[in-house]
C-alpha cells in the first residue's frame, strides 16, 4: 500500500508536467499571439436556415483588450470593446456606448453557437488555465494528446474546464469541449472545432471553428477567417471609447 | 461650359470609383415601414411610415466624415396626431399630413477630427448625455422616443471636443443649438470607470437660463445596477415664475439561463419632481422633454432571445401615482439576411382620468404595430 502511495506521489506530478508541457507547447503553435488583427465571416445555422454576418476586429492578448466590427448591412457600425473583463458596446442607430452588463457576457452573440466571451477572449491557455490531465485518444483518425485544463481563477477564465484535443504530430488543437460550473461537477456546454490551418509565420492559425452549443438542437455556427495577422503594431487608440465612437 | 462642368464632375466621381480611395467610402442605408392600427374609444385610426434612409461614410486617416438622410412617405400620421395632440411630438414636421404627406431631412451629417488634444466633432450630431436606457434623467434632445413612429430622429447642430481618460474615460465638451440657431446649447461630461463600475458627471446649459447638473453611475455587482440623477435648476416656468426640478432613476439587470436560451430581465424606476401626481395635473401638464407626464413610473422589460431568428420581449409601463399602465408583448424576427420584421402589440388600463386609461383622449386600448426593416 505504502509503495502505491509513493508510486502515485511520483506519478501525478509527472503526468502534470507533461500536461502544462504540452499546454506550452500548444501554447507556442498556435496560442501565444501578442496581438491579432483579423476579418472574418459568420454563418448561423439553424436547421436549414442561416443568418451571415462579417466581422473585423483585432486582440491584444497580454493586456486582455480587444475591439470588433460588424460590417454586413443589418449590424453595420455595432462595435464592442473589451477591456479585461468590462465590456462596451457601441450603438449606431443612438450614435451612443453602452456598458454591457457583466452577465451578459457568457450570453449569445447575436443568436448564435459563441458568446461575447468566446469571440474576444482569445489567445494564450496557460495563462488562465492550468492543465489538470492528460491522456492518448484518437480523433478523426489521427492520434491525439486529451489535454484537460482547469481555470486558474473562475472570474477571469471564461470557462472551468476545457477538454483539449491536441494533434501529437503537429500540437495543433482539432476540437475543444467547453465546460461550465454544474450542481455536481462541471457539465460540457460548447465544442469548438478547428480546420484549415495556415501558418502565419511563428505560430499556425484555424481559419475556419465550427461551434456548437450542446444545449442547441440542430445548431451551429462557423466563423471563416478570411484575414488573418498575429503580432502586428496595434495602435493603443484601438483599445479606447474614442476609438468606439468614432 | 455647362457641360464641360458636368463632364468633369462626371470624371471626378469615376475617378474616384476607380482609385484605392473607394475603398473608404462607404454607402448604406435600410427601408423601414413601420403600420400602426389603434382601437378603443377614439375613433379606429390606421397609420403608415415608409422610410428610406440613406448614409455616407468615408474614413480618412485622421478624420471621418458622415451623412445619414431620410426620405419618407407618410400616411395617416395628422389623423393620429389630431387625436391627441398633446400626447404626440414627433421629429419630423409631418403634422400637417392628415392623408399622405412626404418628408425629407438630414438627420446627420458631421465630420470627425482627430488631434493632440482630442475628437471634434462639426455638423449635425445626436447628443448623448447619461446612459442610454428609457428613463435617463440627463437625456437631452432624444435620438429615440416609443411614442415617435418616424424610424430615424433629427441631430442637433454642435461642435464638440471629446478628450480621452485613460482607455475608456472621456470628457466632453460642446456647444452648439437648433436647426435655427435661436436656442445656444453647451453642455459637459466626464466618464470615468473600471473593473465593473462606471460613472460620469454632466452639466447641460439649455438656453433662457436653464441648466441641468447630474450623474448617472453603472456596477456590476453580479447583477447590473445603474442609475442617473438630474437637477433641473430653474428649468420651466409654471406660471408663477421659475421652479426647479429633480429626476431620479434606479434600474437592475439580469439574465436568467431557460433551457437553451436566456430570459433577459431589467427594471427602472423612475421619478420626476416636475411631473403630475393627481389627474388635474395630468390634464394641464406640457409633456416638454419627457415621455410621459407622471411624476413616477415603474418600467418592467423582459427579453427571451428564442435563437438568432427570433426573440420574444414584454414591456410594462405603470404609473405609479395612479396605478394605469401599458403592456407591450413583442417579437422580432429574422427573416432573411438583413431582412427583419417586429410586431408590437399595446394594452392599456386604468381608472377614469388617470393617465393611460383607455376612456382619455387619444389613449388607445389597443395598438398593433408592424415595422419591416430592410438594410442594405
Amino acid at each position: 500500500m505504502k509503495q502505491l502511495l509513493l508510486l502515485l506521489l511520483f506519478v501525478a506530478p509527472t503526468f502534470s508536467q507533461d500536461a502544462n508541457g504540452i499546454l506550452k507547447k500548444v501554447d507556442a503553435t498556435q496560442a501565444d499571439f501578442n496581438s491579432m488583427e483579423f476579418k472574418a465571416t459568420m454563418e448561423i445555422q439553424s436547421g436549414s436556415r442561416n443568418l451571415s454576418k462579417d466581422f473585423f476586429g483585432f486582440i491584444n492578448d497580454p493586456e486582455d483588450k480587444s475591439f470588433m466590427e460588424y460590417t454586413n448591412p443589418q449590424d453595420k457600425g455595432t462595435r464592442y470593446l473589451k477591456l479585461q473583463k468590462d465590456m462596451w458596446i457601441y450603438i449606431p442607430d443612438a450614435q451612443d456606448v453602452l456598458k454591457i452588463s457583466g452577465h451578459l457576457l457568457r450570453d449569445s452573440m447575436m443568436g448564435s453557437d459563441i458568446s461575447y466571451n468566446d469571440m474576444l477572449d482569445q489567445g494564450s491557455y496557460s495563462s488562465k488555465y492550468n492543465a489538470d490531465s492528460l491522456i492518448s485518444t484518437n480523433y478523426n483518425g489521427a492520434d491525439h494528446y486529451l489535454l484537460s485544463i482547469i481555470a486558474k481563477d473562475d472570474n477571469i477564465a471564461s470557462y472551468v474546464k476545457q477538454d483539449l484535443y491536441v494533434e501529437k504530430k503537429s500540437f495543433l488543437i482539432s476540437k475543444v469541449v467547453m465546460y461550465a460550473k454544474g450542481r455536481k461537477e462541471p457539465r460540457a456546454v460548447k465544442e469548438f472545432m478547428m480546420e484549415d490551418y495556415i501558418n502565419l509565420g511563428r505560430l499556425q492559425m484555424p481559419q475556419k471553428m465550427i461551434a456548437k452549443d450542446l444545449r442547441k438542437k440542430n445548431s451551429q455556427t462557423t466563423i471563416n477567417y478570411t484575414e488573418l495577422k498575429i503580432d502586428v503594431p496595434l495602435n493603443d487608440r484601438i483599445f479606447t471609447r474614442a476609438y468606439l465612437e468614432q | 461650359m455647362k457641360k464641360n462642368t458636368i463632364f468633369l464632375g462626371l470624371l471626378f466621381f469615376l475617378s474616384l470609383l476607380g482609385s484605392p480611395m473607394w475603398a473608404q467610402f462607404d454607402i448604406g442605408g435600410s427601408y423601414d415601414n413601420s403600420s400602426t392600427l389603434t382601437a378603443g374609444s377614439d375613433p379606429t385610426t390606421f397609420m403608415n411610415c415608409s422610410e428610406l434612409n440613406l448614409n455616407v461614410g468615408y474614413k480618412g486617416k485622421n478624420w471621418r466624415f458622415y451623412s445619414e438622410m431620410t426620405v419618407g412617405l407618410y400616411y395617416g400620421v395628422g389623423d393620429m396626431i389630431s387625436s391627441n395632440p398633446n400626447n404626440y411630438i414627433y421629429t419630423k414636421d409631418i403634422s400637417g399630413n392628415s392623408e399622405m404627406g412626404i418628408g425629407l431631412e438630414i438627420d446627420r451629417m458631421f465630420l470627425k477630427m482627430d488631434s493632440v488634444m482630442g475628437t471634434w466633432t462639426i455638423g449635425r450630431s445626436y447628443l448623448n448625455f447619461g446612459q442610454p436606457y428609457l428613463f435617463n434623467s440627463l437625456e437631452w434632445y432624444k435620438n429615440f422616443d416609443p411614442t415617435d413612429p418616424t424610424a430615424t430622429k433629427t441631430g442637433i447642430n454642435l461642435i464638440s471636443l471629446n478628450v480621452p481618460i485613460g482607455a475608456f474615460g472621456k470628457a466632453e465638451f460642446l456647444i452648439g443649438g437648433t436647426d435655427a440657431w435661436d436656442t445656444p446649447i453647451a453642455g459637459t461630461e466626464i466618464v470615468v470607470g473600471t473593473n465593473g463600475f462606471e460613472m460620469g458627471f454632466s452639466y447641460q446649459y439649455k438656453g433662457y437660463n436653464a441648466n441641468t447638473l447630474g450623474a448617472f453611475f453603472k456596477a456590476d455587482i453580479v447583477i447590473a445596477l445603474f442609475g442617473s440623477y438630474a437637477a433641473h435648476l430653474n428649468d420651466v416656468t409654471t406660471g408663477e415664475g421659475f421652479s426647479d426640478s429633480h429626476e431620479f432613476s434606479l434600474g437592475i439587470d439580469y439574465s436568467f439561463p431557460i433551457g437553451v436560451t436566456t430570459l433577459l430581465v431589467q427594471q427602472i424606476f423612475y421619478y420626476n419632481s416636475l411631473g403630475a401626481t393627481t389627474e388635474s395635473q395630468l390634464m394641464t401638464m406640457p409633456l416638454g422633454d419627457y415621455y410621459f407626464r407622471g411624476g413616477g413610473y415603474s418600467y418592467t422589460t423582459l427579453m427571451l432571445t428564442i435563437d438568432q431568428f427570433s426573440s420574444l420581449g414584454l414591456d410594462i409601463i405603470i404609473n405609479m401615482f395612479d396605478a394605469s399602465g401599458m403592456i407591450l408583448p413583442k417579437g422580432t424576427f429574422n427573416l432573411l439576411d438583413n431582412l427583419s420584421l417586429e410586431v408590437v402589440t399595446g394594452f392599456t388600463w386604468g381608472k377614469k382620468n388617470t393617465e393611460f386609461s383607455p376612456t382619455q383622449q387619444g389613449i388607445p386600448n389597443f395598438t398593433f404595430v408592424a415595422t419591416l426593416t430592410a438594410d442594405f
